[in-house]
């Protein structure tokens, strides 16, 4: 077995909601030591849950997230619990300090001395405001690799503005193709995937710029613009505008601009199935499989594009013979016909299903305050590394201790003085 | 104190080596023929590796036949998901059935960093290239297997579509609307998401291949991958892990707060108005009584009754205005609402254009186009080079750079190797 690619990399993490511990649990997954910064001085909403301090009673009318905790039991400390974080925090270290005060600030930059990689993905003006900039890091530690996901990038008219996943979503032109089949936007449901789009390409970026830090033994910032990096996702309807002029990419919901697929219901209660039919020979093997229906002989569905253009006819036929079927059953039938099927998925069956217990998907992970759970797992598997899976993740200021007096080599007096001082805290103040 | 300014296993250099792009020292053999696979190599050539896609002989990559076309006729040269994820790479046609076929394939992964494929599983030990031999001949090889399910399991053999994969991988049962079907995401972007994951992946083992000399194969399932992305579905399922409860579809995640898409003046804007944006969204709408019902601290906790109060409020106030001036009065009080700007609307803002995001290149069949840029800045960093290759475009060059002799590219062209 290799040692893993990140061993010996300390990252400094600052970052917040979802796009940004997205892409430093994909570094802890590779043995990079990750660090979080936090500040017990402001709750970080969207990151740690919603509220600092709740009750259970509280939590139930905030909806699935807002009550995602362990048996539904926000506890003394609902930050610790929340699934929103706890899903992403695997393998990470967390310490506190105020930097808006010196000695918190000192502390920072200490860690930074000694530090790889920063990542960030503040709304910029925050470590603007902090005087944290790249300018101030280089000289601290010039072989620093600095990443900032400021979602419109560091320059441009509307660099400053603030948001989240789908605000830029929109921006970038998703949210205009989204909605279900010649329906408007306002159908689409929630949608953040520019922090999905982002994590991976931020992982990659890091590594990239370690790469290249070995062979010109410099450290750089990275502006990692998140929206932009999400319109590669989008880059054919770029194209595609360019060569039929002022063509905008129809909103085809769950439908296919060439192949006849759609999601349909079956005979469990908000349960459906997805299934897309690629060629005429699987059209054939479908017919069959219901057993050759009259209605699915007429010669206006043999072909792709007729197909397509009596899409709606079909569907009415196709959902009423699923409708009949259970999710397993109809998965079953299709893919033994050689069909692209597959059942939509509830969290539950995922959990409990099958092949991916069989890979060793999900496994158990051990939080301080929430215990022992399954885990979502890793997203790939190497034949060559054991990637890292080492605990659940952090409790607010659960490494204090670790980052003074280890790693910053603070005296136990010094130590206390952070701790009277408020910087190093497990708790929100 | 720990040490400053660590050494990680990569720096055995002096420093100061030339670069010019920061991958410009990668080899990738990428046998990849759709989205997944095609983007994640897009990613190594955009950055600097010399990418060479082979190819199957007369029909080439699945993307150059899935448009969308100039005009909606099929034309694997100017297919624009082909033009879009091959920048930067080089193609050579090769016939993997014929033994000369095989033969210059295994020239190329002998003097390759990376190999991608997304074949279904087990394709590549009947076309005789399994892992165990690749690594004996090249041990310094990674080897990054793209496909629907990983390369073991019940389901390892089984179908999928884009569609399929993101019903099962993806957070598709609780996107859309409660008492509609599921929705899935618009365009190719769970096929990207693959790719992106499979890219990080092939980076992480590219950095022990070159740091230790060790090879690998990488097993990404794009099941796997989707279940895996912070797009709400690891949070949904840390959560149902921790409650047993499913994500329920068609509610905001918290119902008071405003989120998605509202109709305006003139199209639409988005709303992320999370609880710390709340009292600045009552500044910008400006009604004294909205204003006055929630200073009661209680009415977060009455989400329906609340929520009902400020659409009343909300909807006439968006139907007044424009999405260009929403987007600026809500910036000017700090609430998260922007415009909805069609693809057109995007490619021609101040604000991209201004960054220089796009960024022109000639093809010789496609035309001058404007590609997506940069996906992040970064030094040695991204740069399109050229444009997509044509369908074996540049099969005499690497024949030549293997050493073949021009008078030898006639006899496997005849025999349909090339």
């Amino acid at each position: 077995m290799a040692r893993l690619p990140l061993e010996g990399v300390r990252v400094v993490d600052m970052t917040v909601v979802w796009s940004g511990p997205g892409c430093t649990m994909l570094l802890g997954d590779l043995g990079a030591e990750v660090i979080r910064v936090e500040t017990a001085q402001h709750f970080p909403n969207s990151t740690r849950g919603i509220a600092p301090r709740l009750s259970k009673e509280q939590a139930e009318k905030l909806g699935y997230i807002g009550s995602a905790f362990p048996n539904k039991d926000p506890g003394e400390h609902p930050y610790n619990r929340q699934a929103m974080f706890n899903c992403h925090g695997r393998n990470k270290r967390s310490v506190t300090m105020d930097l808006s005060r010196p000695e918190g600030r000192e502390a920072f930059l200490k860690l930074i001395a000694i530090s790889d990689v920063f990542v960030e993905n503040n709304a910029l003006r925050v470590l603007d405001h902090l005087q944290l900039t790249y300018d101030v890091l280089r000289e601290v530690n010039p072989r620093l690799i600095m990443v900032r996901m400021a979602p419109l990038g560091m320059s441009g008219p509307f660099h400053q503005f603030l948001g989240f996943g789908p605000n830029f979503n929109a921006l970038a032109g998703l949210v205009a193709m989204s909605g279900y089949y010649n329906a408007d936007p306002t159908t689409a449901g929630e949608n953040y995937h520019m922090d999905e789009a982002a994590a991976p390409a931020a992982a990659f970026a890091v590594m990239a710029a370690l790469y290249d830090r070995a062979k010109s033994g410099e450290g750089q910032q990275i502006e990692f613009a998140q929206c932009e990096n999400l319109i590669e996702g989008l880059g054919e309807w770029i194209l595609d505008n360019q060569m039929n002029p002022g063509r905008l990419p129809s909103v085809l919901g769950n439908r296919d601009l060439y192949l006849l697929q759609g999601v349909y219901p079956t005979l469990e209660e908000n349960r459906f199935v997805a299934l897309t039919i690629r060629n005429d020979q699987e059209w054939e093997r479908l017919v069959r499989l219901m057993g050759d229906p009259p209605w699915a002989k007429d010669p206006l569905f043999c072909t792709a594009v007729g197909r397509l253009e009596h899409q709606d006819e079909i569907d009415t036929h196709l959902a009423a013979w699923t409708a009949l079927r259970r999710p397993g059953q109809l998965f079953a039938l299709l893919q033994a016909e050689g069909l692209a099927a597959g059942p939509v998925w509830p969290e539950s069956v995922a959990l409990a299903d099958p092949h991916l217990a069989e890979r060793g998907y999900f496994r158990p992970l051990t939080q301080t305050e929430s215990g022992t759970h399954l885990h979502p797992g890793h997203p790939w598997k190497a034949s060559g590394m054991e990637l890292q899976w080492s605990k659940g993740a952090p409790c607010l200021g659960e490494d204090n201790a670790y980052v003074y007096k280890e790693l910053l080599g603070y005296s136990e007096s010094q130590y206390q003085a952070m701790i009277e001082a408020g910087h190093a805290r497990t708790e929100y103040v | 104190m720990a040490q400053a300014g660590s050494k990680t296993q990569l720096d055995r250099g002096k420093g100061g080596e030339s670069v010019s792009q920061v991958l410009d020292d990668v080899r990738i053999v990428d046998l990849s023929r759709w989205i997944p696979g095609d983007y994640c190599t897009k990613l190594f050539a955009d950055f600097g590796a010399d990418v060479i896609k082979v190819e199957k002989p007369s029909e080439g990559d699945w993307t150059r036949h899935y448009g969308p076309f100039p005009g909606d006729r099929p034309d694997p040269e100017k297919s624009a998901l082909f033009l879009h994820l091959n920048t930067n790479k080089r193609s050579i046609t090769l016939n993997l059935k014929s033994k000369d076929g095989k033969q210059i394939l295994w020239q190329l992964i002998l003097r390759a960093d990376v190999l991608v494929e997304s074949f279904r599983p087990t394709t590549m030990e009947s076309l005789g290239f399994p892992w165990e031999e690749l690594h004996a001949r090249n041990p310094r090889l990674v080897y990054t297997r793209i496909s629907n399910f990983g390369q073991d399991g019940p389901y390892r053999d089984d179908q999928a579509s884009g569609l399929t994969l993101q019903a099962m991988g993806g957070p598709m049962q609780s996107t859309g609307l409660a008492d509609r079907e599921p929705l899935q995401k618009p365009g190719n972007l769970s096929l990207y998401s693959i790719g992106n994951m499979a890219a990080e992946a092939t980076m992480a083992a590219l950095l022990v291949s070159k740091g230790q000399g060790e090879g690998q194969q990488i097993d990404v399932s794009g099941l796997e991958a989707l279940l895996s992305s912070v797009d709400r579905r690891m949070t949904f399922l840390m959560a149902a892990s921790y409650t047993g409860e499913d994500a329920p579809r068609g509610e905001g995640a918290i119902s008071l707060f405003p989120t998605g898409a509202f109709p305006c003046a003139d199209g639409y804007v988005m709303f992320f108005v999370a609880p710390a944006f709340f009292k600045g969204l009552l500044e910008l709408l400006g009604d004294p009584q909205l204003l006055a019902y929630f200073e009661d601290l209680e009415a977060i906790y009455r989400p329906e009754e609340s929520r009902a109060r400020l659409d009343e409020v909300l909807y006439p106030w968006l139907m007044s205005h424009t999405k260009a001036e929403i987007m600026e009065l809500a910036e000017s009080h700090q609430v998260p609402i922007t415009a909805v700007y069609t693809i057109e609307e995007m490619r021609n803002s101040t604000h991209f254009r201004e960054r220089g995001f796009m960024e022109p290149i000639d093809h010789p069949v496609a035309g001058t186009l404007e590609y997506p840029g940069a996906p992040w800045r970064m030094r040695h960093g991204w740069a399109l080079r050229r444009p997509a290759p044509r369908l074996g475009e540049q099969t005499e060059e690497i024949l030549t750079e293997l050493g073949y002799h021009p008078d030898a590219l006639p006899l496997l062209r005849a025999n349909g190797v090339i």
